[in-house]
């Protein structure tokens, strides 16, 4: 039994009166596809932002790799490797499609504002480097062909799809995905999923928001349930499928107290 | 040599020939004012690269401006280390205000700035023992290299332009490479720029920096040039000035500024000469009509600057090769 | 020196009244849009001279007033029509500078029109001060104070009794919603800024009679309406027109007890204080935007 790479325990975040998230804990074990589903509005996302820096927890921890990561800013938490999309789609607008992937490259590269400012070869080179790297993402989902488009410009699956080559290139360990087949086509979402395996078998750690149920059934090694914060149910997609708590959270029937 | 070298030097050389094709004082003069203008609109334009704008740049020019002709005049010291001086001293002051302003969002962080240039403008004309107030302050000493005064137009011309040269190549690298990349992911999204490691609040923070001492610098200049300064060139019309400018030549765009300032000093001079023959009752800066419209239908029409909306115009076929991204390619 | 006090604060509450009206539009205009009108004070200072045109040509003041609302009205809409409609869903940059550009514009136009000399307004209702409390109040600043008072109660009443008033703040809450439920966010942002010039016009024809009326004025109210909005976190109307009430009492104790010269960046200082207290971290600035 391997050590996990990203350990939750107990994370709670109250704004005001309400608990975002409620004493959630799970660990994902390297390698391995967790994905956690839930109603609209049962903290899911918050969960991403608590574990990754953009939201201070109430209280709880977050340990990455045996070290605790509780509060780090998004930056340096992106920095060590764990590295995250967003439900709402952030591409940066202003750039093109290589342009937009090669930021990703920026917590592995290291030309900082007197190098740059003075030119140097390094920083030349480096920019070489980080180019090939992008365009590779490119054509490994698909998109080399529109690398010099203007991001904005893309449809939105295509904006998808380069929001994870983005994520890609960053190298990171573990990728936190939130709900990356919305808005996808069923064979688009399958590309995606072939490529999540695919990217799992080369060493990447995945923690994924989905709604979509096929691709839960078809991808996550565990589930994680949530309901109005709180983990309700976590287990191998089938066992939580018939998990009666989360069929009552889905449909809305009123569960016996215990 | 690289097409962005070879523009350079093309540019390089078409200023070092300027002044033997106008060579009236009263040209050179003016040609002086755009190359400082150039300096301080490159700084905001640094700042526009992350997203931000600045209404307080006249803040900084005064500091430089009012930090070297003081040590200078009363404690001697050769302007050349006071200019350097009052430039690291400003940046100092600019990473103060730094610390509280650049964590707050975009409109609040310009009011910030404006706030504040407000303030030191109103220090310059309340602090009369120090800064001599409103009437300014007078025998700024000029500068002198090799006992040869610097202070003549035209040898001061050569100065100022090789020093928004420089300015202008130190701009268009850090906009490129890592750090420009860096620096357009703020521009497009915070949240999504820290999500992949940019460490924002640090990168914000250089470009404050480095725009307040690009100003700075020009403001030292500026003094030891015209020998006598006063609290007015520095208010917040000043600020907007240099706004307009950066606007103009396009707000990410640090070919830009230079376009920009050219342009709107020499429009600006072209208006104070003609608006009076039509207005002839009219005292003041009613010059800000004129370019409050020009600011609204640049950013409505032209939001990358009036070069790059040009060139968008044009290009009505999808482009063949590699576009070149904002600033500068990476 | 204490003596000074009731007067200081009799002449605050006063300014503050106006100060309140202005950080109202910004609030209205912010809730509604996400954008952050720097011409504000500029409807002030139209209201204002337009009216002193109108009474030159020999109208009654109470209509010159009302011509000059509605017009000062007409331009609100026009702004927001030609400056801040076409830059829908620009980068925040974009439009912080437009409205800049609306506010520098304004003010040229006006310097052009009417020149650099102070205008006048007769007081609303002659006759002399009142004393009061140890201070002296003009008859006007009753005014000031009155209408200012009546007019927030009529905006609350609306906003919050009426179902139009409920809708522009659904529209404000989410613009989204709205267009589902068949109301246009563009013609609520309209809407926002004719009433907020209406404001905008009413304060500065209420003022004028106290402080007479510049081609400039609007930058100095725009900005220190600015901070009062600021203070009560610019989404918060009834805090904003508190914050109005402080700037004002604040603005005059500095004059009173400091050099007046830095009673201008007293003002500034209190809006760099008071955004550095604010808790606006960059989640959430960044999610301010029109939708």
């Amino acid at each position: 039994m391997t050590a996990p790479l990203l350990e939750v325990v107990d994370l709670t975040k109250r704004f005001g009166g309400v608990s975002a998230v409620d004493g959630v804990s799970f660990a994902a074990a390297p390698q391995e596809i967790t994905t956690v589903i839930g109603p609209n509005g049962a903290g899911k996302t918050t969960l991403f932002n608590l574990i990754t820096g953009f939201v201070p927890p109430t209280s709880g921890d977050v340990i990455y790799r045996g070290q605790r990561i509780t509060g780090m800013p998004a930056p340096q938490v992106a920095g060590a490797g764990i590295i995250r999309t967003f439900q709402n789609l952030i591409i940066f607008n202003e750039t093109t499609v290589v342009e937009n992937v090669m930021v990703g490259c920026h917590r592995w590269t290291r030309t900082g504002f007197i190098q740059a400012a003075l030119a140097l070869p390094a920083a030349v080179r480096e920019d070489r480097t980080v180019r090939e790297t992008a365009m590779a993402a490119l054509a490994l989902v698909g998109l080399e062909g529109r690398a010099h488009d203007r991001a904005r410009d893309l449809p939105f699956g295509q904006q998808r799809l380069l929001e994870v080559a983005r994520a890609l290139v960053a190298r990171p360990s573990l990728l936190l995905l939130d709900e990356p087949t919305a808005g996808l086509s069923a064979q688009e979402a399958q590309h995606l999923v072939a490529l999540i395996r695919r990217l799992r078998a080369e060493g990447v750690t995945f923690v994924v928001i989905e709604h979509n149920m096929d691709v839960v059934m078809d991808a996550a090694d565990r589930v994680i349930v949530l309901e109005y914060g709180e983990k309700i149910a976590e287990g191998p997609p089938q066992a939580v499928q018939r998990d009666p708590r989360v069929i009552a959270a889905y449909l809305g029937e009123e569960v016996p107290g215990p | 040599m690289t097409r962005r070298g070879a523009g350079l030097a093309l540019l390089a050389c078409g200023i070092a020939g300027l002044p033997f094709l106008a060579s009236s004082a009263y040209l050179l003069t003016v040609f002086n004012i755009i190359g400082l203008s150039t300096i301080v609109t490159l700084g905001l334009i640094l700042l526009g690269s992350s997203g931000q704008v600045s209404l307080g740049q006249a803040a900084f020019y005064g500091l430089g401006a009012y930090g070297s002709a003081l040590l200078s005049r009363d404690l001697g010291w050769s302007p050349w280390a006071t200019i350097a001086i009052a430039t690291a001293a400003t940046a100092g002051v600019a990473y103060l205000v730094g610390v509280p302003t650049l964590r707050l969002a975009e409109h609040f962080f310009v009011l910030a700035t404006l706030g504040f240039g407000i303030i030191v403008n109103v220090l310059m004309v309340q602090l009369v023992d120090v800064t001599g107030g409103a009437s300014g302050l007078r025998d700024i000493p000029g500068l002198r290299i090799a006992g040869v005064s610097l202070a003549a137009d035209r040898a001061f011309y050569y100065l100022v332009w090789g020093l928004a040269l420089a300015a202008l190549l130190l701009a268009q690298n850090i906009t490129s490479h890592r750090t420009g990349r860096a620096l357009r992911a703020i521009l497009g999204s915070e949240v999504g720029a820290a999500a992949l490691g940019v460490e924002v609040s640090r990168y914000k923070m250089q470009v404050f920096v480095a725009s307040a001492a690009y100003a700075a610098l020009a403001g030292g200049l500026y003094a030891h040039y015209i020998r006598f300064i006063s609290p007015s060139p520095f208010s917040l019309y000043a600020s907007l000035f240099f706004l307009i400018m950066a606007v103009v030549g396009g707000l990410t765009n640090i070919w830009g500024g230079l376009f920009g300032a050219a342009l709107i000093t020499i429009l600006d001079q072209v208006i104070r000469a003609q608006v009076p023959r039509v207005f002839p009752r009219v005292g003041g800066e009613y010059q800000t009509a004129i370019y409050g419209i020009l600011l609204v239908l640049i950013m409505i029409f032209f939001p990358s600057g009036i070069v790059r909306g040009a060139l968008d115009l044009g290009r009505l076929l999808r482009p063949v090769g590699p576009e070149p991204a904002k600033g500068g390619s990476a | 020196m204490l003596a000074l006090l009731p007067q200081l604060l009799l002449t605050g509450i006063t300014i503050g009244s106006i100060y309140a009206l202005i950080a109202l539009g910004f609030v209205l205009i912010y809730g509604v849009t996400g954008i952050l009108n720097f011409a504000q004070g500029e409807f002030s200072m139209l209201g204002a001279l337009v009216c002193a045109t109108l009474l030159a040509w020999h109208l009654p003041l109470a209509t010159a007033a009302l011509i000059s609302v509605a017009a000062t009205c007409v331009l609100g809409a026009l702004t927001e029509r030609l400056a801040v409609e076409p830059a829908f869903g620009a980068h925040p940059l974009t439009l912080i500078i437009i409205t800049f550009g609306v506010s520098m514009a304004l003010r040229g136009l006006a310097l052009m029109l009417w020149g650099a000399d102070p205008y006048a307004l007769p007081e609303f209702t002659p006759g002399p001060p009142l004393v009061l409390l140890g201070g002296v109040l003009v008859r006007q600043a009753v005014w000031a104070i009155g209408l200012s008072v009546a007019v927030v109660g009529a905006l609350f009443t609306f906003f919050v009794r009426t179902v139009p008033g409920a809708a522009v703040r659904a529209c404000a809450d989410n613009a989204f919603a709205c267009r589902l439920v068949g109301i246009s966010p563009r013609r609520v942002s309209l809407a926002a800024f004719t009433l907020s010039a209406a404001l905008g016009a009413v304060a500065g024809i209420v003022i004028t009679p106290i402080t007479g009326a510049t081609y400039d004025m609007g930058l100095g109210l725009g900005l220190k309406g600015f901070v009062a909005a600021v203070i009560g976190g610019l989404g918060n109307a009834p805090a904003a027109v508190v914050g109005g009430y402080l700037v004002g009492i604040i603005e005059s104790l500095a004059t009173g007890y400091l050099v007046p010269g830095y009673a201008g960046a007293i003002t500034f200082l209190v809006l760099l204080a008071v955004l550095f207290l604010q808790r606006e971290g960059v989640l959430h600035g960044a999610q301010r935007r029109r939708a």
